[in-house]
C-alpha cells in the first residue's frame, strides 16, 4: 500500500499535467515525466500485486510475484524476465515456443544456422517468434500505435542486444573491462533502466504522434532552467513531495539489494520478537496515514493495469 | 453499488474483504469455492457494474466449453470399448479433431470477445484512415464499447487454464470450479494460482515452492499432476499463467 498510496498516488498529477500539456515544458521536464511515470507505473501495479499476494495469503493461496526488482536488471531481456512476469511467461509459453518451435522455423534454424553460424543462425527464426511475441505485447496493452510501437521499440533493443552481444564481449575483453565487476554491472542497470524510460514514454503518452514529439523535445530542448527557476516543483508536485519519494525510493533500492543477496526481509521480520515487528507496523501504518497521498487535493487513482 | 473502486479503497479493504475472509471460513471446503467465484462477481460488478454481463458470457462459455469435452471425452471412452480393435485407432483419431474443434472453439468465443469489444475501433480507424488515404468516398461507422475492467487479462487467462485442465482431464465438476480464471483472489492482474489445501500441506505450513516450478508452463505442471494424480481428481488443479 505504501508503493500505491505513498508513490504512485503522489506521482499521478504531475505525470498526467506533463503528459497532457507537454508543449508547455521544456525537455528536463519531459524527462523527469517519463522517469516518473516508470516509477508510477511500477508502483502502482508491484503494489497492487503485493496487495493481491497478501489477499490470496488470507485465503491460503500462494500467489507467486509478479515483480522481481526489474530496476536491477542488467539487460532489457532480463527486465521483462523481472517486470509482469506473468504476461511474460504467457507469450513465451503460448506464442514463443509454439512458433520457433514449428516445422517450419525449425527448418529454417536449420538453414540459417549453416549459413550464419551457431550465434546469428538461430537469432533469424528466433527474432521471427520475438517480433510476433512483443507485436503481441504491444496490442495486448491497448489497441493504438502508441503501444504497437511500444512493442517493437523493445523488440528491436531485445534484437539489437543479441546481435551485438559477440560485438560486445569482445570489446570489453580488449579494452580489459570485467564483465562481472560492480562498476560495469551498474553502468549495465542505469543503460536498462533509461532505455525503459524512454519506452514508457511512449507507452504513456496520447498517442503516438505526441510520444514522438514528446522524445524530439526531450532530446532537442533540454535545459536546467526548471530547477534554476523552480518551476519543476510547481506542476502537481513540490520540492517536499519529490523529497518524499526519493527517500522512500532510496529505502526500496536498499530492500532490493537486500533481497538480491538473498535477504529476505519478510521471513525475518516474521521471526524477530513480538515488540520489534508490531514497532515496524506500526511505523509502516504511520508512514502511510502522515504521508501517504489521499484526502484533499488528491483523487483515488484507479490501478493503472486495470486499464488494460 | 459498492463504493470501492480499487484494492486500496477504504470500501474494500474494510468491507468486502473481511466479508469475503468471514464467509470463507464460515463455508465448508466445497462451498470455498462458491464463495470465491460469488465475491470475485461482486467485485468485478462494484467496478465496473452492468459490464459484468461479460463476465458472466465469458464464464458461462468456458463452463460449457470444458462440459463438452469432458463429455465427449467420456463418449470417447465408452465407445472405444465397444469398438473393435482395429477400428480403435481411427475412432480416437476422430475423437482428437472432434476435441481439438471444440477447444478451438472455446478459444475462439474468448480471444473474439478481446478482439471485437477492444480492437474493433482500432482497426476500423485505421481502416478508414487507409480509405482517407487512397481518396476512396467510402467511410465505416466506428462502433465504441464500453470495456469491462482488465478485459485483455480475463480471456487470455482462462482458456489455458480452466480448458487446459478440462483437456488433461480435470473435467469441472461444477461451475464453481472455474472460480480461479474469476477470482478477484488475487484481482484481473492475478499471477499463478496455487490452491493451498491439506493435500499440499508443503504448501501450507513449509516453504514456498521454488519460483522456477511456478513459471515452468501450464501444460508441463498440469502434467504433471495428472501424472501424479492419475485418477484423474479433478478438486484441485494448479491453475497456471494466468495474467
Amino acid at each position: 500500500m505504501l508503493k500505491k498510496i505513498l508513490v504512485a498516488d503522489r506521482l499521478n498529477l504531475f505525470i498526467k499535467t506533463v503528459f497532457d500539456h507537454y508543449e508547455d515544458y521544456d525537455g528536463l521536464v519531459i524527462a523527469v515525466a517519463a522517469v516518473c511515470y516508470t516509477i508510477q507505473l511500477y508502483m502502482d501495479f508491484s503494489g497492487t500485486m503485493d496487495l493481491a499476494v497478501g489477499a490470496g495469503r488470507i485465503f491460503g493461496f500462494q500467489i507467486p510475484e509478479n515483480f522481481q526488482r526489474p530496476f536491477f536488471s542488467r539487460s532489457i531481456p532480463e527486465f521483462w524476465q523481472r517486470w509482469h512476469i506473468s504476461l511474460g511467461t504467457w507469450f513465451k509459453d503460448y506464442i514463443f515456443y509454439p512458433m520457433s518451435m514449428s516445422k517450419p522455423l525449425k527448418k529454417l534454424t536449420t538453414k540459417a544456422r549453416k549459413r550464419l553460424g551457431s550465434h546469428y543462425g538461430p537469432l533469424v527464426a528466433g527474432s521471427i517468434a520475438l517480433f510476433c511475441v512483443w507485436l503481441c505485447n504491444g496490442l495486448w496493452h491497448g489497441a493504438a500505435w502508441n503501444y504497437v510501437f511500444f512493442g517493437m521499440y523493445h523488440f528491436a533493443l531485445i534484437l539489437l542486444g543479441n546481435l551485438t552481444e559477440p560485438l560486445t564481449v569482445r570489446w570489453t575483453g580488449a579494452l580489459g573491462i570485467s564483465r562481472t565487476s560492480v562498476p560495469y554491472r551498474g553502468f549495465q542497470m542505469v543503460r536498462t533502466g533509461i532505455l525503459v524510460c524512454i519506452g514508457e514514454l511512449f507507452f504513456r503518452a496520447n498517442g503516438l504522434y505526441n510520444g514522438l514529439a514528446m522524445f524530439h523535445k526531450m532530446v532537442t530542448q533540454f535545459s536546467l532552467a526548471c530547477i534554476r527557476s523552480g518551476s519543476l516543483f510547481q506542476i502537481g508536485m513540490r520540492k517536499k513531495d519529490f523529497l518524499l519519494v526519493a527517500v522512500f525510493l532510496v529505502v526500496l533500492v536498499l530492500v532490493g539489494i537486500a533481497q538480491e543477496r538473498g535477504v529476505h526481509l519478510g521471513t525475518r521480520l516474521r521471526q524477530s520478537p513480538v515488540a520489534l515487528r508490531v514497532a515496524v507496523y506500526y511505523a509502516v501504518l504511520l508512514a502511510l496515514i502522515i504521508f501517504g497521498a489521499y484526502g484533499a487535493g488528491y483523487v483515488p487513482v484507479d490501478p493503472i493495469y486495470a486499464g488494460f | 453499488m459498492l463504493s470501492f473502486s480499487s484494492y486500496f479503497s477504504p470500501g474494500y479493504l474494510a468491507l468486502y474483504l473481511p466479508a469475503a475472509v468471514l464467509l470463507y471460513a464460515l463455508a465448508g471446503q466445497r462451498g470455498r469455492r462458491a464463495v470465491l467465484l460469488l465475491f470475485s462477481y461482486v467485485c468485478f460488478w462494484a467496478v465496473s457494474g452492468k459490464l459484468i454481463a461479460y463476465l458472466l458470457l465469458s464464464t458461462l462459455s468456458m463452463y460449457h466449453t470444458g462440459l463438452w469435452l469432458a463429455h465427449d471425452q467420456a463418449r470417447t471412452k465408452e465407445l472405444l470399448e465397444e469398438t473393435p480393435k482395429e477400428e480403435r485407432r481411427a475412432l480416437r483419431a476422430r475423437a482428437q479433431t472432434k476435441q481439438r474443434r471444440i477447444l478451438a472453439l472455446g478459444l475462439l468465443f474468448q480471444l473474439g470477445m478481446l478482439v471485437v469489444l477492444k480492437y474493433t475501433p482500432f482497426f476500423l480507424s485505421n481502416y478508414n484512415a487507409l480509405l482517407q488515404a487512397l481518396s476512396l468516398p467510402v467511410t465505416l461507422r466506428i462502433p465504441h464499447f464500453l470495456l469491462p475492467i482488465g478485459i485483455s487479462f480475463t480471456p487470455c487467462r482462462r482458456p489455458p487454464t480452466s480448458l487446459m485442465s478440462t483437456v488433461k482431464k480435470c473435467p469441472p465438476t461444477a461451475i464453481s470450479s472455474v472460480w480461479p480464471s474469476t477470482s478477484a483472489f488475487p484481482p484481473v492482474d492475478g499471477g499463478t494460482h496455487l490452491p493451498l489445501s491439506a493435500d499440499r500441506p508443503a504448501a501450507v505450513g513449509g516453504a514456498s515452492p521454488a519460483l522456477p516450478e511456478f513459471y515452468a508452463g501450464a501444460a508441463a505442471d498440469e502434467l504433471r499432476l495428472a501424472e501424479e494424480d492419475p485418477g484423474g481428481r479433478p478438486a484441485q488443479p494448479v491453475y497456471q499463467n494466468g495474467l
